[in-house]
């Protein structure tokens, strides 16, 4: 049992970390696209930059992969 | 050396694509914050309990030898994959929506990252009527508001829902719409230059003044 859990996680952890990154691509390409001059008055509560929040979510689910694969790697050694 | 002649005048696909070659973007805006926050509230409390879970789960002893246990965290783990998924394709989406004022046109862009890509667009001579509507107390509070936008040629109309500051967009239309008309008229029949777009908006009694030193446009036509 305890090995299947171990795929299951390292499944989760990939998926997640592909979404995330096919995510960030259509970002990429939504920027090349829409090439507005940004303003305090345009950004998120003002101050928050559409890539600093790209760096969070690509931090964050780089960091949630690897715990899960890192919690649950032993089962399957 | 290898000189470049670029060409000031063309906006073509400069600010997004489908911009005209004249075309110049006055504004742009998004939806105000506050529409985020019953989201932000929903994922901090579900954070909160996933990780109170955790803290119990790891809290009980040994989790790694427990196959219970390794099952509840995995089942919690990738439930808070999910939610901060969700949570950032939310915050994500909210640079997606976009209203561009441009001297030509509104254009209203409700689009997600993979679900919707919709977009409205009103030339600013259809333009028949613009309603703000801002009711309640968060709204103004925080300055919030919607904006009915009335085509002249169909019964629909085009709803410009959560702008900050309403009433600066609900002016910004009306003056660039002013202008469009204007430019327009010059176009046509060659409105003499003393009839430019205000920079402000007059007060009423400077507008009947105006109004009444004014030559009415019709007369102009037949001369």
């Amino acid at each position: 049992m305890a090995p299947i859990l171990a795929i299951l996680a390292g499944t989760a952890a990939l998926m997640s970390f592909v979404f995330c990154v096919l995510s960030v691509r259509r970002l990429y390409s939504y920027i090349q696209e829409h090439r507005f001059e940004e303003s305090q008055y345009t950004l998120l509560l003002g101050f928050m930059h559409l890539r600093w929040i790209i760096a969070l979510y690509l931090i964050v689910s780089l960091a949630m992969s690897t715990a899960l694969v890192v919690f649950f790697i032993p089962d399957l050694l | 050396m290898e000189i470049l002649l670029i060409d000031e005048l063309d906006n073509t696909d400069r600010h997004f694509q489908g911009q005209q070659k004249n075309e110049e973007v006055k504004y742009f805006t998004r939806k105000h914050p506050v529409i985020l926050l019953p989201f932000i509230g929903i994922w901090l409390v579900l954070s909160c309990a996933l990780i109170l879970v955790f803290i119990s789960l790891f809290s009980a002893g040994d989790v790694s030898g427990n196959l219970f246990f390794k099952s509840v965290f995995l089942i919690a783990t990738i439930f808070f994959i999910i939610l901060n998924h969700l949570f950032f394709l939310r915050l994500l989406n909210y640079y997606f929506e976009i209203v561009i004022l441009t001297n030509y046109r509104v254009i209203n862009m409700k689009k997600t990252l993979f679900i919707y890509d919709d977009k409205e667009i009103i030339d600013l001579h259809e333009i028949q009527d613009i309603k703000k509507h801002q009711a309640g107390i968060w709204p103004n509070l925080l300055n919030y508001g919607d904006l009915l936008v009335t085509v002249s040629t169909t019964s629909s109309s085009m709803v410009l829902r959560d702008l900050p500051n309403p009433e600066y967009y609900f002016n910004q239309i009306n003056l660039a719409k002013r202008g469009y008309i204007l430019e327009r008229r010059k176009e046509k029949f060659g409105v003499k230059p003393s009839d430019q777009v205000p920079k402000v908006f007059p007060s009423p009694m400077e507008q009947q003044a105006r109004s009444a030193s004014e030559v009415p446009l019709q007369k102009i036509v037949l001369r």
